[in-house]
């Protein structure tokens, strides 16, 4: 209960006293502004398994990267970049529905990955658990510099196409009518979910990757309808999460990834309970006309 | 100098039983302590380890009470990919000065190692201080062993080889330090030949063994660097280190007699050691063992079939597993094979409290038996 009672020494003292504590939270920040916001879509369309199979199908490029001694990030772009393209090709030419194609590349890149590493069987470059789960702790300015580029290029790609996103999203039909080629606007999504996902895992790990991708976006989506609105208030929450997950890892030695990510997933599930229960009482009292707030409270409350 | 016996350290996080008032003096005695503010007059210096066996090592080195050793990793944690938290990282902005084994054994905490170095901690590489040697990725394949065989006992010694290497001046001295004349010989003239092959192949990526501390004598060539550099760069006292440095010095070559002595009756051909986990190279070379495979993760059906044939081959009583790792696919192989066993070593990190493993040299002496015992002696 220390951050209700010593609130400046739980929440902000970390933040003065410690710079790895700054930079691992400007990190987390840069992170989460591109993937609340590409993010957004991902949830509104219905893309979050695509999501997460582009998250961990980075994972051979990665291991390429590695094992050659090449670009990392370069790497895991290539290879988002191919699992994308399979995507469409398996789409197109299998007449199973579009998450089975996704599944099976899904599970190729994966394996694809663990082979190319086991190849390699007696050196030590195995990495990849530092890829899954990231190392924040460890951000260096020049890997903040970094970051920033390359959030910038999913924010400006999400500025840039936000008309065609929103009809593509709301109306594909309506989209072709209006000659604005809805399978290029779907394809540039794709190309930013992979940017947005390249661009953080390196700091966060391609596990936390996907919470963020998912997670505050998610959240948002339950308190609200429009769009801006709800990539702001993703971005509030992924804030918020990260934060208290960086927090929580200091105050209590637990894994900085895996923390950031629960409690991304914890806040939605809290925030969904909430929702229910005041959906519950709102429609009891709609049935009983005017309750009183006594009955209000007798409601179970979990 | 009675005070500096490695008994006294059990393994573990806790600060060390006080053995003297702390020296502050020391900070004036050392000029580059000046720039890490930390050397607080009242508080002792504190030393990260990453690893327990590290953290063992520079606590007998700082003579017990002299400074607080901790290690990051926790005991029994596998070096290779353990994910730290903040408070891990805070624990190390706080230290004088990090120990680390390098040669990428602490792969999980690489960046973060690289950033608190940036933010201003200096960290001292054991690894910086020995010759290495380089991994036989063919381990598997067996190609490399069953060619050499009969006269590759030592593995590949990198010593002449390895021109690029970061550790060259050090080579030269550490040959003449160790007192290793009997090894560095033959190891020198079946190394040439191995070791062009493995540049070709690996490009320097990671083909260095990290496991380094299986080797006495190699962690002496550290100790003495180790000890100038708690002074210089922690604050310690000079004198008491340099004392305590000698002690442990003496109790490390102690140590290696011991070794060799209790490893001597084993006969020449049973000299093979098959494991569970590729930690075993360093040992093999300075006593003259060769390892000749190993049950790495997830190996493939053809891999264990090779496996099994190589060991019935040579006749090889036992597997040597390690107490980090769990048996896993080594048992299941054992179970298979006629008289074949499975011995546990300490190999990666120290035992717990009775394990009869508590401090770097109880796991060395340890490990010394078990092998004897099993492979006959």
């Amino acid at each position: 209960m220390d951050f209700l009672v010593n609130p400046w020494e739980w929440w902000v003292e970390p933040f003065l006293t410690n710079p790895f504590m700054r930079r691992a939270l400007a990190s987390a920040l840069l992170a989460v502004l591109s993937t609340s916001i590409i993010g957004t879509w991902v949830v509104l369309r219905g893309l979050s398994f695509l999501g997460d199979a582009l998250a961990h199908g980075v994972l051979p490029g990665i291991a390429i990267a590695l094992v050659l001694g090449g670009n990392v990030p370069l790497g895991a772009f290539v290879a988002a970049l191919s699992m994308v393209g399979g995507i469409n090709l398996l789409r197109r030419h299998s007449p199973l529905p579009e998450d089975t194609a996704i599944g099976l590349l899904f599970v190729g890149m994966l394996a694809l990955a663990v082979v190319i590493m086991s190849s390699q069987s007696g050196t030590y470059v195995g990495d990849l658990t530092g890829v899954l789960f990231g190392s924040i702790a460890g951000v260096t300015e020049s890997d903040l510099y970094r970051q920033l580029i390359t959030t910038a290029i999913p924010l400006g790609g999400a500025l840039l196409f936000h008309r065609a996103f929103l009809v593509l999203t709301f109306d594909e039909m309506q989209a072709r009518m209006l000659g604005m080629r809805p399978r290029l606007a779907h394809f540039v999504l794709l190309a930013l979910i992979a940017v947005a996902i390249v661009s953080s895992f390196e700091v966060v790990g391609s596990l936390l990757v996907f919470a963020l991708l998912i997670g505050p976006p998610a959240t948002a989506a339950i308190l609200v309808r429009r769009v801006p609105v709800l990539m702001a208030l993703a971005t509030v929450i992924g804030a918020i999460t990260t934060t208290v997950g960086i927090l929580v890892s200091y105050h209590h030695d637990t894994a900085t990834g895996g923390t950031m990510a629960l409690s991304t997933v914890a806040l939605f599930m809290i925030v969904l309970t909430i929702r229910t229960l005041t959906q519950k009482v709102r429609t009891r009292l709609h049935r009983l006309g005017h309750g009183t707030s006594g009955t209000v409270r007798a409601t179970p409350a979990g | 100098m009675a005070s500096c016996s490695g008994e006294d350290s059990a393994g573990g996080v806790e600060s060390t039983p006080p053995v003297a008032p702390d020296p502050p003096a020391a900070v004036s005695d050392a000029p580059a302590a000046a720039e890490t503010e930390e050397v607080a007059e009242a508080e002792p210096a504190l030393i990260m380890a990453t690893t327990t066996i590290w953290a063992d090592v520079t606590r007998n080195v700082a003579c017990g009470g002299l400074a607080e050793v901790e290690s990051i990793l926790p005991p029994l944690a596998d070096p290779h990919d353990y994910e730290p938290s903040m408070s891990d990282r805070a624990r190390l902005d706080q230290a004088d000065i990090i120990v680390t084994n390098g040669l990428e054994l602490e792969e999980g905490l690489e960046d973060i190692l690289e950033s608190v170095e940036a933010d201003g901690t200096p960290v001292f590489t054991a690894g910086d201080y020995m010759t290495t040697l380089e991994f036989d990725a063919e381990m598997f394949g067996g190609h490399h062993d069953e060619e050499d065989e009969g006269e590759d006992h030592g593995d590949e010694d990198g010593d002449d080889d390895e021109d690029e290497d970061h550790a060259d001046e050090d080579e030269d001295h550490a040959d003449e330090d160790g007192d290793d004349d009997e090894d560095e010989d033959h190891a020198d003239e079946d190394g040439d030949d191995e070791d062009e092959d493995h540049a070709d192949e690996e490009d320097g990526h990671g083909s260095e063994d990290p496991h380094v501390w299986l080797d006495p004598v190699r962690v002496a060539q550290a100790v003495e660097n180790l000890g100038p550099a708690l002074v210089q760069l922690a604050g310690l006292d000079a004198d008491r280190v340099a004392a305590c440095t000698d002690a442990y010095l003496a109790e490390l070559a102690d140590l290696h007699r011991e070794i060799t002595e209790s490893l001597a009756p084993v006969p020449a051909a049973q000299r093979k050691l098959v494991t569970n986990h590729d930690s075993l190279g360093y040992f093999a070379d300075r006593y003259d063992f060769e390892v000749i495979a190993t049950t790495l993760a997830e190996p493939s059906p053809a891999d264990l079939e090779e496996l099994a044939h190589v060991i019935e081959e040579n006749g090889v009583p036992a597997i040597f597993a390690e107490a980090l790792h769990g048996a896993g696919e080594a048992s299941a192989l054992a179970e298979q094979l006629d008289g074949v066993t499975i011995a546990s070593l300490y190999t990666g990190a120290l035992g717990e409290a009775g394990s009869g493993a508590e401090t770097y040299v109880a796991m060395m002496r340890h490990n010394a038996r078990t092998i004897a015992g099993t492979l006959g002696g």
